[in-house]
């Protein structure tokens, strides 16, 4: 497959570099930049980085507040979900709320978290984090309504209570759809990244990527867009690995 | 004979949006200690549904369900139950779903152990005490979940055709299991299944149902389970008293 994969990429790249052959005009360095002035803005960044602060330095920027975000929605988000599976009462009234939230632009509510938490970081981490609440708090809910019966039913007769049927049964049971809640949420806290970052920010790829889109720096610009898709790429593979480990009986009856 | 559970004149109804199902109607039986009691009927005659009342995953609309005089009003650790599907939980090893009623009950690991290994031993899965559940074959899941059940040493074992998936090679085989098992643990069974042979050479009663009015038509005392237990070569199926039987109790269903 990962084969099958890298064909796709290298034909895209090579379509890239025929269009951007200059004899050929087809289209202007500004608007597609060539692949090797792509690659060598790309070495430029990480040897002297932009704006007078180093490409690590942007990286763990937009980093930090991504983890920042993800870890504050697994630990409220994953709770908070499981409840709202087993009560219906606090379930209304939280999916309520997330399912008006969820559809909003990010940009949107970002100015009414400026207001509220001012231009600094802990705005932007909490823009990231609405990002990722909604699919982990979905997943959630909908794991616990998934729970086979039938093992629900077993542990009974087994003399489980209430709580040692969640931990032996319950929770045990939704690892796999809260997994791929948390893959899902990382994939949208992605997407939310450079809107996060719009605003006062002076550090992070996101910016980085602003930045040279209004100073027409293209190349920049696109390497800002391969650096967010390849970290994108490599967190979900990430992920899928820790999955696999500890979800060893997936697709298992 | 001691009687464990009592069952009196109860029905059950599963309302549908549009009509209401009569699933089992007027039943009342005792379940006493001992006892290897085989449920035999047609498919949508109620079988299951009298298992789960019995179980506490249903309350009987009408009538009472009686365990040594307490009213059943949920599923508890007293009354174990075997499912068609092994339903074994795949986040466990065989070890540990067999380990999981002693651990609820709050036993020492030692005797954990203890429990784990004659059940496991009881139904011949030693060497895969350590494996993943999802690697056996269907009839080593369903042993496991027998040894699941047993380890919990509940008074009454209810059983819905746990061999109904299995090949009838298997199946056969995990019948002189069970019925090995019943004798040495000292156990009270209540088994449902359609297959007359297995109620017959299990049973050490046979209630018959048919869908109706009542839901149960007719009960038989029978032995030939012990006689099998005594001497397991005697060719019983063969005798005249057997083939009778049988064609009593099919003409019965063939109602
Ligand atoms: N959860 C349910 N909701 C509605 N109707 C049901 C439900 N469970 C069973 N029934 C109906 O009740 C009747 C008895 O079902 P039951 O499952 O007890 O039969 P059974 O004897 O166990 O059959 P089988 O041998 O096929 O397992 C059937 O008509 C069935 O369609
Ligand atoms: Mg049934």
């Amino acid at each position: 497959m990962w084969f099958k994969k890298l064909i796709v990429w290298l034909v895209i790249i090579f379509i890239w570099f025929i269009i951007t052959i200059p004899n050929l005009n087809i289209v202007s360095d500004v608007v597609v930049p060539q692949p090797s002035k792509v690659f060598l803005s790309f070495i430029e960044f990480l040897n002297n980085g932009y704006d007078s602060k180093s490409f690590w330095s942007h990286i763990g920027a937009s980093f930090g507040r991504l983890f920042l975000a993800i870890i504050l929605a697994v630990i409220t988000a994953v709770p908070l979900g499981l409840l709202c599976g087993y009560v219906k009462k606090i379930e209304t009234v939280v999916s309520t709320i997330v399912e008006f939230v969820r559809p909003l632009p990010p940009l949107a509510y970002y100015m009414v978290l400026i207001l509220w938490l001012g231009i600094g970081n802990t705005s932007k981490v909490v823009l990231l984090f609405i990002a990722a609440f909604a699919p982990i708090y979905i997943a959630c809910v909908q794991a616990v309504k998934l729970v086979k019966q039938d093992h629900i039913l077993s542990v009974q007769t087994l003399g489980a209570n209430k709580l040692q049927l969640f931990t032996h049964v319950v929770f045990p049971s939704s690892l796999p759809n809260i997994f791929t809640g948390i893959r899902t949420a990382t994939g949208v806290a992605f997407t939310t990244l450079v809107s996060a970052e719009m605003v006062a920010a002076v550090s992070g790829i996101g910016w980085v990527i602003l930045d040279a889109s209004g100073k027409l720096n293209s190349e920049i610009v696109f390497v800002g867009i391969i650096v967010i898709g390849i970290s994108a790429i490599l967190i979900d593979k990430f992920l899928k690995f820790i999955e696999n480990k500890v979800i060893f009986w997936k697709g298992q009856a | 004979m001691k009687k464990i559970i009592e069952i009196d004149n109860i029905s059950v109804n599963y309302d549908m949006d549009e009509e209401t199902i009569k699933a089992l109607n007027n039943v009342s039986l005792d379940i006493n200690k001992n006892e290897f009691i085989c449920i035999l009927g047609p498919s949508g005659c109620g079988k299951s549904t009298l298992l789960k009342t019995i179980a506490g995953f249903i309350i009987p609309n009408e009538g009472n369900i009686y365990m040594n005089n307490q009213e059943i009003q949920t599923p508890d650790k007293s009354r174990g139950v075997v499912f068609q599907e092994p339903n074994l939980f795949p986040w466990y090893t065989v070890f540990q779903n067999v380990a999981i009623g002693p651990k609820l009950n709050n036993r020492s690991q030692k005797e954990i152990n203890n429990i784990c290994d004659k059940y496991l031993s009881q139904v011949e899965l030693e060497e895969y005490k350590d494996s993943k559940v999802f690697e056996l074959s269907g009839g080593q899941k369903q042993r496991v979940a027998i040894a699941r059940t047993l380890a919990n040493n509940p008074e009454v074992i209810l059983m819905d055709e746990p061999f109904g998936a299995l090949d009838s090679f298997t199946r056969k085989k995990m019948q002189i299991m069970i019925r090995d098992l019943w004798n040495k643990n000292n156990s009270t069974i209540l088994f449902v299944t359609h297959d007359i042979d297995e109620a017959l050479l299990l049973g050490t009663k046979i209630y018959v149902m048919r869908r109706g009015e009542k839901s149960i038509v007719k009960s038989y005392d029978i032995d030939y389970t012990n006689r099998l237990i005594n001497n397991p070569k005697e060719s019983v199926v063969k005798e005249e008293g057997f083939i009778k039987l049988k064609e009593k109790i099919l003409s019965l269903l063939e109602e």
